[in-house]
């Protein structure tokens, strides 16, 4: 975690400091917008995906920025039930809540000058999900002495992903700026930042196949629309 | 009283001469008529609400259509600074036209005359009671009957609304509307060359019919305005081009350069019309003369208003020529027309100096590539002019550039004060030293010491002419050995074949050229100085980068008619254009003034009435302006000084302002074509998940916009800053302040 805040602070300082050296839009140099992404059943999935969040962007070229980005997702579980180990698990109606934070690079081509027109933009994030109440509701389901010993307790489930964005952006009145455009993206586990997951006990880990797919199928397309302001 | 009368007259004599041995462009003077003035959007609104049905088969909004197409070509052609008013070239025009227009009098109070800055021959008229009448034209007529016959003519095209019915016509071909149904494409182009021409013959016969063989104009003279047109290619006169206007005593041009024989003047007047808008001259003068005969044609005048202002009027459209081709970079045309003139007015100072630019010009292409832009093949013409051509051509860029130099320093020693000349001969003499490698040493010691030529030099060995150039006819009484020995000498002296033979060894002819000026102490001494600057080529231009280097520290620029164009799938889209061109303008003045940069405002929508002087400015930098982007090739900067910025150091005292920049927006909307839309319905395969983005994008227009702005430095007349840019989406204010504001923060930076 120490490395990741380091290279953001590398980042956002580098792109301060070369924000004084292009255009920008009108000498404004930073971008910051509410966003929000539609994934699943627009795209012909069973399911619907809405996560928002916000970004900043800096200008760090005429043709380019740098930024961060935080979005959120809350999705419900399905009706779960499964026996493990010394307990049987029953929820319904439960929550899996994903955090991601990416660090951003925005391309500006066909002519544009950052931070106006068509631009693809590049994440790379990180994607903590977690679901809090799960396995507080759990159940004894047979003779303790007869339990098995590695009992599975963990709750959540992280990965590393990247995704690309290809939008425009257009401002109104000089200072608002608003984006569309879809994005595509893909999410790898990742061994050096998941929580310890017990190997034997993977296979029956809800948390992490159901957060598997969820994380998987709702970064996989979406559209993408942000409103904010430029400053 | 005679003392008095004395007085007077030595008072303006000078001034007499002074303005015939000179000559100023053509420039508006006056009011400024509010055809120049008006919202073209006003103009279309007034058109609109005199539709009449009873005018063509055109439909309500087909007529619309036409009304803004008309009025946005011809106010762009009114406000670009080309059009002239208010000159005593107009008031003969009017003059002759006023007198043309008393037979037409339902039409007489919707009719203005107006001059157009082009050398071709041309007339034309608008369905808004405009008549235009070229430079080029004016400049070949003869007398003031063939001008009131080319008015007679035109007349008739605006009384029986010909623009309109062609416009009318061209819309049934379009849309296949009655016979054109089953015509094939080449049929109906010459069923509409047809149609043109039927209008043609009806302006010609009814010109003649209700105008002019009621005036008192001679009908003869409506018949050789054909010739007029039928050799509206050549120039206005055909004398031969002595190649001895570069010789002096030491220096005779090499004969391989000089044409023998120029080709016939061969113009056909029977040739192929059949897609061409007017019928061939053949056609129209048997037309004419059908009806001519059937007229008295005694006792008729050439000249009815005045000989001497028309005279006058020929000779300012002559020397005017001379500035226009310059400008339109045509320097073989612009050679032969000054020389040309300096036959009959030797001393004018202007026609020396068009002369020395054109030599400076066409040798400047010709070592830095782009000849062919300038100079037309001789392959391609008749008559005289084709020596010039050939001369250009043939001729190698040494021995051009040395004429250039050798003409420029001369003008020079004529007119010291000419700062603009002293500029071109400077520029001469860096592409001679630094791109031909030339230098002092290489001039041959003159054979012939022209005490005349420069005083100082009185000391110096004299030697008084010793050899004479022989005739064809003594020369072929000589013998053999004679001849043998007078070729050799000749070459002696003139370093080029005598032309008579070629029995002695070739030598390099152009180091003669400036013998005779490198007598003098103080050619010598400038030339010595040119070298030291630009000898080592590489220095040189290591000292420009580092020039370039320093900060332009740019806070003022003379901003010149932004322009704002929308077309949607290829039509001009004329609704808002005056809104969005203010749009743009003010866009840019707010961002400049964001950066600290004052935009003064040079535009045909800021002048006001009585500001004559300000619309001059206009049209001049308009000019020279599209002159400097001619001039500019791959790499963005001139090749040469621009001409007209002969003219244009007062306009940069006047605004107290060292940079000038012009800029423009294109918006443009085309369908996508079925390659594209097929690629991208590929994208929506392979990316199926993505697939309606895809489909909406492949359904959808393609908006582009096209963005241009550049700034140039009138103290070098270089380029200083240039962007042309290309962006997807539509000419939003966003985009359109993104642009300015890129365009002033760079220019900040430099």
């Amino acid at each position: 975690m120490k490395k990741l805040l380091f290279i953001l602070l590398v980042i956002g300082f580098s792109a301060f400091k070369a924000s004084a050296q292009n255009p920008g839009y009108m000498g404004k140099h930073i971008v910051i917008s509410a966003e929000g992404t539609f994934s699943g059943s627009i795209f012909l999935m069973q399911k619907t995906w809405l996560k928002y969040g916000t970004t900043i962007e800096i200008v760090s070229g005429k043709k380019h920025s740098l930024g961060l980005g935080y979005l959120y997702n809350s999705t419900k579980f399905p009706y779960q039930s499964f026996q493990h180990g010394c307990y049987k698990y029953y929820k319904d109606n439960s929550k899996l809540i994903s955090h991601s934070i990416g660090i951003d690079y925005y391309k500006y081509f066909g002519g544009s000058i950052a931070p106006l027109g068509d631009f693809f933009r590049l994440r790379l994030f990180y994607m903590f999900s977690k679901s809090d109440d799960f396995y507080s509701n759990r159940v004894l389901n047979s003779d303790p002495s007869t339990c098995y010993s590695n009992e599975a307790s963990f709750d959540s489930y992280d990965n590393f992903g990247t995704s690309i964005y290809f939008g425009r952006k257009r401002i109104f009145y000089d200072m608002l700026a608003v984006s569309y455009g879809f994005k595509l993206g893909v999410v790898l586990v990742n061994p050096y930042f998941s929580n310890p997951i017990d190997i034997y006990d993977r296979d029956v880990n809800l948390i992490e196949n159901y957060g598997s797919y969820e994380n998987f199928y709702s970064t996989l397309i979406s559209l993408d629309v942000s409103i904010g302001f430029v400053l | 009283m005679k003392k008095l009368f004395t007085f007077i007259l030595t008072l303006i004599i000078p001034f007499i001469i002074f303005a015939q041995n000179d000559y100023y462009p053509i420039q508006c003077d006056g009011e400024i008529p509010s055809d120049f003035i008006r919202k073209t959007s006003d103009k279309i609104e007034q058109a609109n609400n005199d539709i009449r049905k009873n005018r063509s088969d055109l439909s309500r909004k087909q007529h619309k259509k036409f009304n803004s197409m008309t009025n946005y070509y011809v106010d762009y052609l009114l406000k670009s600074g080309r059009i002239v008013f208010g000159t005593s070239m107009n008031d003969y025009v009017n003059k002759v036209g006023d007198y043309v227009l008393q037979f037409y009098p339902d039409i007489k109070d919707d009719i203005r005359f107006y001059i157009v800055k082009s050398p071709y021959v041309n007339a034309f008229t608008t369905e808004q009671g405009i008549v235009f009448i070229n430079i080029g034209l004016i400049a070949q007529l003869e007398n003031e009957a063939q001008l009131a016959f080319v008015i007679s003519h035109e007349l008739i095209h605006y009384k029986y609304h010909h623009n309109l019915s062609t416009y009318s016509e061209n819309q049934k071909a379009n849309s296949d509307w009655g016979d054109y149904k089953t015509l094939s494409r080449n049929k109906k182009e010459n069923r509409l060359a047809q149609y043109s021409h039927t209008q043609e013959y009806m302006a010609d016969s009814l010109g003649f019919l209700e105008a002019f063989s009621k005036s008192e104009y001679s009908f003869d003279e409506a018949l050789t305005l054909y010739d007029v047109l039928l050799y509206s290619n050549l120039p206005f006169d055909e004398i031969e081009f002595d190649s001895a206007f570069f010789n002096d005593n030491n220096y005779k041009l090499d004969s391989k350069y000089i044409l023998g024989e120029v080709d016939f003047i061969s113009n056909p007047d029977d040739y192929d019309d059949t897609k061409s808008s007017h019928p061939n001259i053949k056609k129209r003068r048997d037309n004419l003369i059908s009806l001519i005969t059937q007229y008295e044609n005694t006792n008729r005048k050439k000249f009815v208003i005045s000989k001497k202002d028309f005279l006058e009027l020929q000779k300012e459209a002559r020397f005017e020529m001379s500035n226009l081709y310059i400008s339109n970079l045509e320097y073989g045309k612009a050679f032969y027309n000054s020389y040309l003139l300096l036959k009959k007015y030797p001393k004018n100072k202007f026609l020396k100096k068009t002369l020395a630019y054109t030599v400076y010009a066409v040798a400047a292409h010709k070592k830095q590539g782009g000849l062919s832009d300038v100079v037309q093949s001789y392959k391609k013409m008749e008559g005289q002019s084709q020596r010039v051509n050939y001369f250009f051509r043939k001729a190698g860029s040494k021995t051009q550039l040395l004429l250039a130099v050798k003409l420029l320093w001369n003008y020079h020693l004529e007119y010291p004060k000419d700062v603009f000349m002293k500029d071109i001969l400077d520029d001469a003499m860096r592409i001679l030293i630094s791109r031909a490698s030339f230098t002092f040493d290489k001039i041959s010691p003159p054979a012939i010491v022209n005490l005349q030529t420069d005083s100082t030099s009185a000391n110096d060995s004299i030697t008084k002419p010793s050899f004479i150039v022989l005739s064809d006819d003594d020369y072929d009484k000589l013998s053999k050995y004679d001849k043998i020995r007078y070729d050799r000498k000749y070459q002696e002296y003139f370093g080029s074949s005598s032309k008579k033979t070629k029995s002695t060894k070739k030598k390099l002819n152009y180091p003669y050229i400036l013998s005779t000026e490198s007598i003098s102490a103080d050619f010598k001494k400038y030339f010595k100085e040119m070298e030291a600057i630009y000898k080592n080529d590489d220095e040189y231009y290591e000292e420009e980068e580092d020039k370039e280097q320093e900060k332009l520290n740019i806070s003022r620029i003379i901003l010149v008619n932004p322009l704002y164009f929308k077309v949607s799938s290829g039509s001009l889209v004329i609704n808002d254009f005056e809104e969005k061109e203010k749009g743009v303008t003010e866009s840019i003045k707010t961002m400049a003034a964001k950066k600290g940069i004052r935009i003064n405002l040079v535009d045909i929508m800021s002048i006001d009435y009585d500001d004559v002087d300000k619309f001059n400015d206009l049209a001049l930098m308009n000019s020279w302006l599209e002159e400097l982007e001619n001039l500019s090739y791959n790499d963005r900067q001139s090749r040469i000084i621009p001409w007209q910025s002969n003219y244009l150091s007062n306009i940069r005292e006047k605004y107290n302002m060292r940079y000038i920049a012009t800029m423009g927006v294109l918006d443009t909307k085309v369908k996508r074509t079925s390659g594209n839309v097929f690629w991208v319905l590929v994208g929506g395969v392979v990316m199926w998940p993505a697939s309606p983005y895809f489909v909406s994008v492949a359904v959808s227009d393609h908006n582009n916009v096209n963005y241009f702005f550049y700034c140039v430095d009138l103290d070098t007349y270089k380029i200083v800053y240039f962007d042309m840019n290309k962006i997807h989406g539509k000419s939003t204010l966003d985009v359109i302040n993104s642009l300015n504001y890129n365009t002033v923060y760079e220019l900040n930076r430099l």
